[in-house]
């Protein structure tokens, strides 16, 4: 077994039968509850006329996944990488095996970008294929594309927010603070400052890359340069390598003494 | 720098304003090598730095005459069992050193195979499919040991290894470390308790105040040792008829009386433990309490580098 193989699978065990995912996994139940509330408004009349099948899953994709639940998944998977490892001090253990620093780094993303894969990705197609009910049976199977690029938009998400999370990880002594700072004051308030600013967040460039995110933001859209798809996912792709490189090297130099 | 398994020269690591290691030069032997000091003594911190897990804030260290910092070629030749209790609680024993070792660089097969002997060798075999958090301390001593053991290394360094085992598990765990020794491995052996180290090996470094201040053979820091009058507090329900009958006892040097007991002193302390429960016995006095503030290492240091 390849070192980064093994690094891969036991985390990921770890990562599967923590506590953490078990509240995770509940949290992302949420989405189908909403999906399936929203089915029930659009069948028996309650909702507004214009709310449809496809503006259901436009709503839970944009204000559901991208600005909650995908911050939230990745945030507390993605800042324990390191930090749990130095807080259990359980990383005595992989530092003494023959395998370098980078390759455990790599490694727990790996396990990492599995886990909040089987969490997020299954509830996103569950939800849509929930809310797809009340479209007629025809237009359902239309929307099917819109599916694949939501899922898409969410594998870039995971990608992009779980290297930055597992570096700040390796650097801070309470990632996750750290973590949920930069998620409520960098991701949050600066995508809603018209202008340039919001470039400089990952969350623009995924809101750039969902099908129905048109109008999401409402006025604001008219006051910023939209980024093209293919730009998007260059750049997130590029800041996905970026950071899960300077991560690594920061975790091969770095010192983590253990508190006795 | 001098060679040896383990060879330090000029190490000292510091934390903020806190010694942990100070300007230590050495060279370990092969063979069981015992580390032995109060708690606090620097043990610990020795032992980070001779297994990598933090850097010298000046000289170094190596092991197999390589350098161990952000070395991880040199873990393949070294086992580990550290102090802390850390594990990760949801695994069963099996899966977790099954874990561990395939980093190794092990197929799935072999990894199981080398943890399962592992196991064995560590008598928790019949227990590998329990989770560790519902393992007795001894056990987690013991499966922490497994980890260390089951790639077969050549250097194995134990940070306190029998704390938290009872009395079956230290004796067959100081067996174990002993049989390892006499197959040509090396094993370095942290304890803040004499007759652990003792009951291994003869070989000693004596850590104190980040400082190495004696390293040899047991038996001498021994005679050191009982050159030095002992102290032992013995509270009891009749201080006065026991002082009587201490008193013509050859082997106690001097006497304290107060309301709770009899401090004694000697330069014995092996022969009157030995002879206390007959003395007691044979004058029905009933003792509630034994103490014996000079049997810590502390008060060996103090005495030894007077």
């Amino acid at each position: 077994m390849s070192p980064l193989h093994a690094v891969y699978r036991l985390n990921l065990r770890v990562l599967l039968r923590s506590r953490r995912t078990l509240v995770i996994g509940l949290l992302c139940a949420f989405p189908i509850l909403f999906a399936t509330l929203g089915v029930i408004f659009i069948l028996s009349g309650i909702a507004e006329r214009d709310l449809s099948a496809y503006t259901l899953m436009a709503f839970i994709m944009a204000r559901g996944y991208v600005h909650f639940f995908l911050v939230v998944v990745t945030l507390f998977y993605g800042t324990a990488l390191i930090a749990d490892e130095i807080d259990d001090k359980t990383i005595t253990y992989l530092f003494m095996r023959p395998v370098s620093r980078r390759i455990i780094y790599l490694g727990k993303y790996l396990a990492y970008l599995v886990a909040a894969s089987l969490l997020l990705l299954p509830t996103a197609v569950v939800s849509f294929l929930i809310a797809m009910i009340a479209d007629p049976p025809g237009e359902a199977v239309q929307h099917l594309p819109i599916l694949f690029k939501d899922l898409g938009v969410l594998i870039l998400g995971i990608l992009a927010y779980g290297a930055l999370y597992a570096l700040i990880g390796a650097v801070a002594k309470r990632p996750v603070f750290v973590g949920l700072g930069f998620a409520i004051v960098w991701e949050t308030a600066v995508t809603f400052i018209p202008g340039y600013l919001s470039k400089m967040t990952i969350k623009h460039y995924l809101l750039a890359l969902l099908p129905h995110a048109a109008g999401e933001r409402g006025v604001l859209s008219l006051l910023e340069s939209p980024t093209s798809p293919p730009i998007a996912i260059v750049v997130l792709l590029a800041t996905t390598a970026g950071l899960l490189a300077l991560g690594a090297w920061i975790f091969t130099r770095k010192e983590y003494v253990l508190e006795q | 720098m001098q060679q040896g398994i383990v060879a330090a020269s000029g190490l000292s690591r510091w934390y903020g304003q806190v010694i942990g290691i100070n300007d230590v030069t050495l060279s370990i032997g092969p063979g069981i090598t015992g580390l032995l000091g109060p708690n606090g003594a620097g043990k610990s911190t020795f032992m980070k730095l001779m297994t990598g897990q933090i850097r010298p804030s000046r000289g170094e260290v190596t092991v197999l005459g390589e350098p161990v910092w952000n070395n991880p070629h040199i873990m393949k030749r070294m086992g580990f069992c550290p102090e802390q209790d850390a594990f990760y609680w949801s695994m069963s024993g099996l899966a977790w050193v099954e874990g561990l070792i395939s980093l190794n660089g092990y197929s799935r097969a072999e990894s199981r195979q080398l943890a399962l002997a592992a196991l064995d060798a560590v008598g928790l075999l019949d227990r590998k499919d329990d989770k560790i958090g519902a393992y007795s301390k001894g056990m987690r001593q013991r499966v922490k040991l497994a980890q260390a053991i089951a790639h077969d290394p050549e250097v194995l360094i134990l940070d306190e290894p029998l704390g938290g085992m009872d009395p079956i598990g230290r004796r067959q765990t100081i067996r174990m470390i002993k049989d390892w020794a006499a197959r040509g491995r090396h094993i370095i052996v942290s304890s803040h308790i004499l007759h652990e180290i003792e009951s291994m090996t003869a070989t000693i470094l004596l850590v104190n105040h980040g400082r190495i201040v004696a390293e040899g053979n047991v038996h001498e820091i021994r005679e050191l040792i009982e050159e030095h009058p002992h102290r032992i507090f013995i509270q009891c329900d009749d201080p006065r008829r026991l002082a009587g009958r201490l008193v013509g006892w050859p082997v106690v040097a001097g006497m304290r009386l107060d309301a709770e007991g009899v401090e004694v002193q000697t330069s014995k302390p092996d022969v009157f433990f030995n002879g206390l429960p007959d003395l007691v016995l044979a004058d029905q006095v009933k003792v509630t309490r034994l103490l014996s503030p000079d049997d810590n290492l502390q008060a060996i240091f103090d005495y030894l580098v007077k």
